[in-house]
């Protein structure tokens, strides 16, 4: 008997070569070398030669627990063998022949794989092998974490699951965990919404799945619900609106692990209703992937500045003023702001405050404004591991410096998880509590107070900085003009002020009894609460508001509770190679807001901001409460390389009519994964998968019946009731049913090299709860319906490509590809179109259209008669045609990324490039630029050159002149025709550079650490294609569903940061 | 078997939980904070406050411009009809009035013990449509306001002519339904305080309104319903004036006047040159309760009227002849103040009308040769009315007298008569500027200058009727004309 002792090394080849890798996409290289040791019996009994030779085997644990399931694999040339180790870890493998070196490899799920080389068979039964695999933290292995914090071996799942490692997020240094999702995963569209650093953004996964709900997914940390809504949004009102963010703020990159996307329904099928438009699983860094009784302190770094990129190209030839005439008097200043005066000749001209300057273009105001923002951000962590439990704590602090004076963010908070295991019982908790501060959030999308349209109506001659600081010795605004509006815009960073604050504290217990060794019952209690403060306030000294100002002062908790149980078994041999497992399990949602605010008007004592010193105070408050109960049920059978999976959900809605208020839905799946006999040899790895699906939906609460409530005012004693509703109330809603088919294969090439997956879905969302515009003639803005239909079909790719692997060198390329067509089938009898949005000019709609994508801008154009030719008014000004035309498309169907990755010993580079394609975007800074002469377009004419020709609404020629003085008016009717300022939003960005450093180990042995490394990111460096003029294409002004719209905006900014972690 | 009972019975339990859970869901989905159940003598005061749209939008920004009467320095007259101000008295009046007058009706139809209300409502309704086909020709008439009642998302545009038909019935019929057996409002209702008689009186007087009104297009329907309103009974005095009050509260406020808020925020809100003009230039004695400089501080500005001054309308800001603060605005304590009431129809324009009627010769009631008193009666009584903003306010008698002597009705010449007595109404319906534009649109007068500026005939549809409603509003523009300002309306063709 001999005894072989096989030191092993196992490096990211290993991992490689094993199918499992498969669609982690895992950018970068490998931290960690792994060592192994390998016990190798050989016992060398002489048999016949005629026989050929068996070889057996048992697989084991590191802590020695014998490991069923265990797919060993042995390979020589062109032959290749499969076995299954059994419950008790054994497996047997006939037909060896003796004299051949086998390759022999060991995979399963959880477990870092191994692989032997070069292994003898001796002739006979008498080849044995023990073999101890190491248990992989999630981290390393092919594992992921599905619906209800199931963990699932990537390879059963009939459905697309993908990850993003939590280290390619928190390089990006991004205070909204979204942005740094953007071009990582195929299918998966991040929305930039220029509006501010700590400002909700918009991520929607294969498309519009509902006409006028929430498109966003469910955001599940740690298992644990989050409720994303975002508190206000930008809209076209005169005051524009603050987005207040949607809470996701509140994640700190540090803290994640990965992040896990469920893109279709049947991944969500167990989330229920809310993850009908997909889930995003973030899970957080645990002490498991420590050695047991070890710990190990992280310290981490960052700090980024944000530079403001100008993409604005103005006119700069003429200067404030009216028929091409600068200001005669300061009055004359006042009453005209736009540029529509004289040549800019560098004369002394009077301006808004009666000074007299030189009448010369200012082309830095963008630059001169806006300053550069900063982001740093800290996180302190410990993770630990004893015998029988981990866990990690981590607390953090980040400050943000917004781009526009005065503004900013700050989050402080904490995390811990633990896992505890003795014998049958196991214990997960999960706690977190953060605050988050944000000061000044901005109005964006109106006209005043909005220090972005002030920027873009500054006429071309006056300086921004001379408007600084905004107020005389009494304090009042010193405006541009008598109505206030544009604000200046260093009235509103130093006097108008907005401060809120949200505090979340979220937590998870999870209890998980193995009764035997196939049966357990788990219990999981979920909680996200959070509370939140505003104060907004408008002091006495602005111009536009009621003299005197006005405050708003308001709170709200918001609670989500989900109670769940669930009984199952483990996967079970049945028969031969069947295996089965199940649960069944029931969960009770409960949500509660509560809200209560104040607001009033006129400041009795001045620099006295406060709602005691108001003279109008109106109170008001609100409260909104929904409850979903549910049962459902998951069984998974396996037969070889067969996988098939069921699930089914019961919801019962609180905010349905009690006859009508449940719905069952299902779904299946199936993942195959071909034999390697099947296959050309250059293939490595083949698997086709396929899934059907249904996810049920509610509505929101209090839609269903008709309701009156008490003005706040009463008229003498005489009480003042009216009907609550604008939106037409549903008594007959049902549940809303959503269904998806999935199909899709994944390839491994040249032993894996080249890894390619491919996935066609088709999804369709029946009796869709959708609040659409209606006809205010009908006496109501909205209306809720029950008869939508939306579809999405499309195409997701990607591809992986180790281009380059040696020693010190590795490249690997990483593209993908999306394609998405959404198509409104149907919206109701009667009804061919919903109003989503409305722009601020009132020119620009998005609309949705029957048998056309969601999110169509609609507009009018020029009047034009029947030969096409431009039709005039009596003073030669162009006219709209008063017709609603589809103009283009506000979401992106197509998107593309090239991700480049480079690590030469200690170093990695990686680069991302970025695109969209395929949408439209209404511009009313472009609009708006026509109207106040600021525009390069409107040069024409200004000398009096501008010939018109056309015919008039008569028939009649029109041939003439315009007048120089009335260009003003020609412009004016040019920027309210819609179709001159809808452009193509497709671009390519580059979207992220990073450097990666890590400190060599001898020098970090010895100053007695652990781990050292550095890293240098950018952000959003350069647009390298865009059609829109003056503007980032990527210039949103919300996050909800009305994309295609940019109003006055936040301008685009680019980040450069660096960030070091030191573990000790 | 001990672990499968326990299996069965958490699973058991689990579903018997979650069904039972289920029970309490109509409670939690009921709000709070609402009421599914109105009362009555909450929701008629409301809907009277909201009749005047609460806001200045449309009535004074452009209406009140092109009438002449208002004007705002640096206003562009080619741009002053693009917008959503001119969409705003549509999207107001449906969304408030209208909606709540329908649901109103519909609430007491059914019950006898509710004539009355239902009656008062019916004669809102037909006000306050009437305020709005006016001023945008063809609209959502009979199937308006039923988002919830009939679940009519997109209601037709109906014909000018059927609206004018059907509101000429309604009031006829409301006004004959009146039962003083039944219960009545009392102090809740804001106009009469539940005077039947007032109410019939009101209907029957804005019958002469509506039917006058389409006398160029429907001269025979027009003469018949003049007839029917006048023996219907009109108002008698001012007393029986269709006015809303108000109180002192800011614009956005239902229980305040917002028409006079631009000349409280801004300084650029005048009045008109020709308006100024023609009060001083006719030695009107209404002219200090019309017209006074603006607030130096918290002292009120100069009333005299030798100081008054109207702002040149659509002149460009640098070529006015005087410093801004120099120009008349009005007066806070009277027109310009929050709680000015409301006046929807007065005393006074039902003799103009009579006057106009006789004058012509329109029906067999009224006789030519009373033209000259109806005048006169009018115009004393619009001048007696401005008691509203206080004993203050008084015009005196022998100033009445003075100025009709100045200002004889010229019965030898009807075309001279028609200009004097809608030029009293011009002057009478300030800051009713719907009322002054109908009534410009139908006479004629006060005659303007339109050499340079045009004056449109109605305000084209809200641009979002034109997006969700087009095929509607389509049907509309091919009976009426294309959505333009130039269009008329069909009363007006």
């Amino acid at each position: 008997m001999q005894l072989y002792i096989v030191q092993w090394s196992c490096i990211v080849k290993t991992l490689e070569n094993n199918m499992i890798r498969l669609r982690k996409i895992q950018f970068g290289k490998w931290l960690s070398v792994f060592s192994l040791l390998i016990i190798m019996g050989n016992s060398l009994l002489a048999q016949d030669n005629r026989d050929p030779s068996v070889l057996t085997g048992t697989v084991v644990s590191e802590s020695g627990e014998l490991l069923g399931s265990v797919t060993v694999r042995v390979t020589a040339g062109a032959v290749s063998l499969n076995a299954t180790t059994n419950a008790k870890g054994t497996f047997l493998l006939r037909n060896l022949k003796p004299d051949i070196d086998y390759k022999i490899s060991f995979s399963c799920v959880g477990y870092e794989s191994k692989q032997l080389e070069n292994v003898r068979i001796n002739e006979g039964e008498g080849n044995s092998l023990l073999v101890r695999l190491t248990q992989l933290s999630d981290e390393l292995s092919n594992v992921v974490v599905t619906a209800l914090n199931i963990k699932r071996d990537i390879r059963n799942t009939g459905y697309l699951v993908e990850t993003v490692k939590g280290k390619d997020l928190t390089e990006n240094r991004t205070v909204n965990i979204q942005n740094a999702l953007s071009g990582k995963i195929p299918g998966v569209d991040v929305s930039s919404t220029s509006n501010g650093a700590a400002g909700s953004k918009r991520i929607t996964i294969r498309g519009i799945a509902s006409l006028t709900g929430n498109n966003q997914p469910l955001w599940v940390v740690d298992g644990i619900p989050i409720n994303t809504g975002t508190i206000g949004n930008a809209t076209p009102s005169g005051g524009g609106g603050i987005d207040f963010g949607n809470g996701l703020t509140y994640i700190n990159p540090d803290d994640i692990d990965q992040i896990t996307v469920l893109k279709g329904n049947a991944a969500a099928a167990l989330y229920g209703s809310r993850a009908s438009t997909g889930v995003i699983l973030v899970t957080t860094k645990s002490g498991s992937r420590l050695r047991k009784n070890s710990m190990e302190v992280s310290y981490n770094t960052g700090y980024t500045v944000d530079k403001v990129r100008d993409f604005t190209d103005w006119q700069y030839d003429y200067g404030q003023g009216t028929e091409g005439k600068a200001p005669v008097s300061q009055e004359d200043a006042l009453s005209s702001i736009s540029s529509w005066g004289g040549k800019l000749d560098g004369s002394d001209v009077v301006q808004f405050d009666g000074q007299m300057r030189p009448y010369v273009a200012q082309r830095d105001n963008i630059e001169n404004f806006y300053k550069n923002g900063s982001t740093f951000s800290n996180t302190l962590s410990l993770l630990a591991r004893t015998e029988n439990t981990n866990f990690r704590l981590s607390t953090s602090y980040l400050a943000n410096n917004d781009i526009i004076p005065n503004t900013g963010f700050k989050r402080s908070g904490f995390s811990f998880n633990s896992q505890t295991r003795y014998d049958k019982l196991s214990v997960n908790v999960v706690l977190s509590y953060t605050i988050e501060k944000a000061k000044n959030r901005q109005r964006i999308g109106g006209n005043y107070s909005n220090v972005n349209y002030t920027l873009l109506q500054l006429p071309t001659n006056i300086n921004v900085l001379d408007l600084n600081p905004g107020f005389d010795e009494t304090g009042a605004e010193i405006g541009l003009n008598d109505e206030g509006i544009p604000t200046n815009p260093y009235f509103v960073t130093n006097k108008i002020y907005e401060e809120d604050q949200r505090r979340r504290v979220n937590g998870s217990l999870e209890i998980k009894y193995d009764f035997t060794k196939w049966l357990y019952a788990k219990g999981r209690v979920l909680e996200d609460y959070f509370d939140y403060s505003e104060t907004d306030y408008t002091p006495i000294g602005v111009i536009w508001s009621p003299k005197g100002g006005g405050m708003n002062q308001s709170g709200s908790k918001n609670s989500e509770e989900n109670y769940e149980m669930i009984i199952g078994t483990n996967k079970n041999r049945i028969l031969g190679d069947f295996k089965a497992s199940g649960f069944i399990g029931g969960n009770i949602y409960n949500r509660l807001g509560r809200s209560s605010n104040v607001n009033g008007t006129v400041f009795v004592l001045e620099d006295i901001n406060t709602i005691n010193n108001l003279s109008v105070k109106y109170p008001s408050t609100g409260y909104s409460k929904e409850k979903i109960n549910s049962l459902f049920f998951n069984a998974e059978f396996e037969y070889k390389n067969l996988f098939v999976n069921f699930t089914g959900r019961k919801d019962w809605f609180s905010t349905l009519p009690l006859d009508n208020n449940s719905l069952f839905y299902p779904s299946a799946s199936i993942s195959y994964t071909l034999n390697s006999g099947l296959y050309p040899s250059w293939v490595s790895f083949a698997k086709l998968r396929g899934s059907f699906a249904q996810v049920s939906g509610g509505a929101a609460p209090y839609s269903l019946n008709l309701s009156y409530g008490l003005d706040r005012d009463n008229f003498g004693g005489i009480y003042l009731q009216g009907i609550s509703n604008t939106t037409v109330p549903n008594s007959n809603l049902t549940p809303l049913i959503s269904t998806e088919y999935e199909a899709g294969m994944d390839i491994g090439l040249f032993a894996n090299k080249v890894m390619l997956n491919l996935t066609y879905y088709n999804r369709t969302t029946r009796e869709d709860i959708v609040t659409t515009d209606i006809s205010i003639a009908s006496g109501y803005d909205r209306a809720i319906l029950n008869l939508g239909e939306i579809s999405n079909k499309g195409l997701e790719t990607s591809i992986n490509f180790n281009v380059l692997k040696t020693n010190t060198l590795n490249w690997d390329m990483t593209g993908i590809f999306s394609y998405n067509k959404n198509k409104v089938e149907n919206l109701g009898p009667g009804i061919s179109r919903l109003q989503l949005a409305q722009s601020k000019t009132g020119n620009a709609f998005i609309n949705a259209e029957i048998g056309l994508p969601y999110g169509q801008i609609a507009g009018n154009r020029y009047l034009m008669d029947d030969k096409g030719q431009m039709v005039y008014d009596n003073d030669g000004y162009p006219l709209n045609n008063g017709i609603v035309h589809i103009l283009g498309n506000g979401n992106y169907d197509k998107i593309a990324s090239l991700r480049n990755s480079f690590s030469w010993k200690s170093f990695a580079l990686q680069f991302l490039i970025d695109s969209k394609f395929g949408a439209n975007i209404y511009s009313e800074i472009n609009s708006l630029a026509v109207g106040n002469g600021k525009s390069k377009t409107t040069l024409e004419g200004r000398e009096g050159e501008l010939l018109v020709q056309g015919v008039n609404a008569g028939g009649g020629t029109v041939n003439m002149q315009i007048d120089p003085s009335n260009i003003n008016a020609y412009y004016g009717r040019m920027a309210g025709i819609t179709e001159n300022f809808v452009y193509d939003a497709s671009f390519v960005k580059l979207r992220e550079i990073s450097l990666g450093y890590a400190i060599p180990q001898e020098i970090v042995s010895k100053l007695n650490l652990t781990r050292v490394s550095l890293s240098a990111v950018a952000r959003n460096l350069f647009i390298l294609y865009k059609k829109t003029p003056n503007m980032d294409p990527e210039s949103n002004t919300t996050s909800d569903n009305a994309q295609g719209i940019s109003a006055t905006v936040y301008p685009s900014v680019r980040n450069i940061g660096v960030n070091l972690n030191i573990t000790f | 078997m001990k672990i499968n009972k326990t299996i069965y019975g958490s699973l058991l339990g689990l579903v018997i939980l979650i069904s039972a859970c289920s029970k309490n869901f109509e409670d939690i989905n009921t709000s709070p904070d609402q009421v599914e159940e109105p009362t009555l003598d909450f929701l008629l005061p409301k809907i009277q406050l909201t009749l005047s749209d609460n806001a200045y939008y449309t009535n004074v920004t452009i209406i009140g411009q092109l009438m002449y009467q208002v004007s705002n320095h640096g206003t562009n007259f080619s741009t002053l009809t693009i917008g959503s101000n001119k969409e705003y008295h549509f999207e107001y009046q449906y969304a408030t009035a209208i909606k709540s007058l329908v649901n109103f009706i519909d609430k007491t139809k059914e019950s006898e013990e509710l004539i009355n209300y239902n009656s008062i409502g019916r004669i809102l309704k037909a006000y306050a449509f009437h305020s709005i086909t006016d001023l945008y020709g063809d609209i959502p008439y009979f199937n308006a306001g039923k988002g919830y009642i009939d679940r009519t998302f997109q209601p037709e545009y109906d014909d000018q002519k059927l609206v004018y038909e059907d509101m000429l019935n309604e009031l006829k019929d409301a006004a004959e339904k009146f039962n003083p057996a039944q219960r009545l409002p009392g102090n809740t209702d804001l106009i009469y305080g539940g005077s039947i008689e007032k109410w019939q009186k009101m209907a029957y007087s804005l019958m002469l309104r509506l039917a006058l009104r389409i006398n160029k297009a429907d001269p025979e329907n027009s003469a018949k319903w003049i007839s029917t309103a006048i023996n219907g009974g009109l108002f008698e005095s001012n007393a029986d004036n269709f006015t809303v009050f108000y109180k002192p509260n800011t614009y956005y406020a239902t229980i305040s006047n917002g028409q006079p808020t631009p000349f409280i925020y801004y300084t650029s809100w005048k009045l008109a040159a020709p308006f100024v003009d023609y009060l001083k230039n006719n030695n009107d004695p209404r002219i200090y309760i019309y017209s006074a400089l603006p607030k130096t501080g918290a002292v009120d500005g100069d009333n005299t009227a030798s100081n008054q001054f109207g702002l040149p309308p659509f002149v460009p800001a640098n070529e006015i002849p005087k410093p801004i603060e120099q120009y008349s605005v009005s007066p806070p304590s009277t027109f310009g103040k929050y709680d000015a009431p409301f006046i929807h129809q007065s005393y006074s324009e039902v003799q103009l009308m009579l006057a106009e009627i006789a004058i012509r010769e329109l029906v067999p009631e009224v006789s030519k040769a009373d033209a000259g008193s109806y005048y006169e009666t009018g115009v004393k009584a619009a001048m007696e009315q401005l008691t509203i903003y206080g004993g203050n306010y008084v015009i005196t008698d022998a100033e009445v007298n003075k100025y009709l002597m100045d200002n004889t009705l010229n019965t030898a010449n009807v075309e001279l008569a028609l200009e004097q007595i809608n030029t009293q109404y011009w002057l009478e319906t300030h800051y009713n500027f719907y009322e002054t534009y109908s009534n410009w649109r139908r006479t004629g007068y006060p005659k303007f200058d339109e050499a340079e500026f045009v004056i449109p005939r109605r305000m084209t549809y809200p641009a979002k009727e034109t997006n969700i409603n087009s095929e509607n509003v389509q049907k509309a523009i091919s009976r009426q004309g294309a959505d333009l300002i130039t269009t008329r309306v069909w009363w007006d063709k």
